[in-house]
């Protein structure tokens, strides 16, 4: 019994004409618009400024940043010092009634 | 061929794709027929070579080695969607071969398709690799994993089917 030998099949003539039909039909390629999908991703890292570093480093700069605009500028005015206060403009002391302590509804003088 | 020792740049990588991106294609479109999984696929393997993470320097053959690459890549994902059980073989959108205008021609290649989207995956790569990209038994069997016996017999299979299949039309030419 003859076996089969796939690299010289007996019926070769029929396969060469499908093989020659199928050589010379124009296989698809893709669109162009392949190339720059394919690429634009493929866009080498620099092995010195790994990702995770880049992200660290734009969420400290965001930060920053944040804080920055966040934080109210500096009056001078009001950083003036307890003992410039006049006279009229110092915080009431309490005398004697220990349970007023916002020194309020008082009849008698409280104040020194 | 190995002009490659380092991570590629952008122009090496360019350099590969005008040099292989077509056979890629048309070898993952032979085993998925669905061109958006293929440029997935193509995608993850220019990922591959731009990570650094494919050594070209040392291959004898970049164009084998990238449809190796095409190849696996392509049964892992034909594994994958066979699991989620909604890969439907012929259903995918692309086609093997460009359009033609004439009407006569139209039809035999139409005729063509739906043959090749009869054979089993692994007759229609072995198809699309010998006589789309012109290789050897031997550099297909290199890419597929299998022997060059099996390689000619899928291909000595693949063809008696597309004869049978195609009889009706062939006898016309």
């Amino acid at each position: 019994m003859k076996s089969f030998d796939p690299m010289n099949p007996e019926d070769s003539s029929d396969h060469h004409d499908l093989e020659r039909l199928l050589k010379d039909m124009a296989w698809s390629d893709p669109t162009p618009q392949w190339r720059t999908a394919i690429l634009s991703r493929c866009v080498p890292p620099i092995p010195w400024l790994p990702t995770p570093l880049l992200i660290g480093l734009g969420t400290c700069w965001a930060a920053t940043l944040g804080f920055y605009l966040a934080t109210p500028p500096l009056d001078p005015a009001g950083l003036s010092q307890p003992g410039r206060f006049e006279e009229w403009q110092r915080p009431p002391v309490l005398w004697g009634n220990e349970g007023n302590l916002l020194g309020y509804n008082t009849t008698g003088e409280t104040y020194r | 061929m190995g002009r490659l020792s380092r991570k590629p740049t952008s122009d090496d990588l360019a350099r590969i794709y005008d040099a292989h991106a077509a056979a890629m294609f048309r070898h993952g479109m032979a085993l998925l027929r669905d061109e958006p999984s293929v440029h997935d696929l193509v995608q993850d393997v220019f990922l591959k070579l731009a990570d650094g993470r494919v050594a070209l320097n040392s291959l004898q053959s970049e164009r084998a080695y990238l449809l190796r690459m095409v190849h696996h890549g392509a049964i892992d994902r034909m594994r994958r969607e066979s699991i989620r059980r909604d890969h439907r073989e012929g259903a995918g959108q692309g086609e093997l071969f460009a359009a033609i205008t004439d009407p006569d021609a139209a039809a035999f290649r139409n005729s063509l398709e739906t043959a090749m989207a009869e054979l089993p995956a692994d007759q229609r790569e072995v198809v699309a690799l010998k006589l789309g990209e012109g290789l050897t038994f031997q550099e297909i069997a290199d890419i597929c994993g299998v022997s060059i016996n099996t390689a000619a017999s899928r291909y000595r299979y693949a063809l008696d089917k597309l004869r049978g299949l195609l009889r009706p039309l062939y006898e016309e030419l």
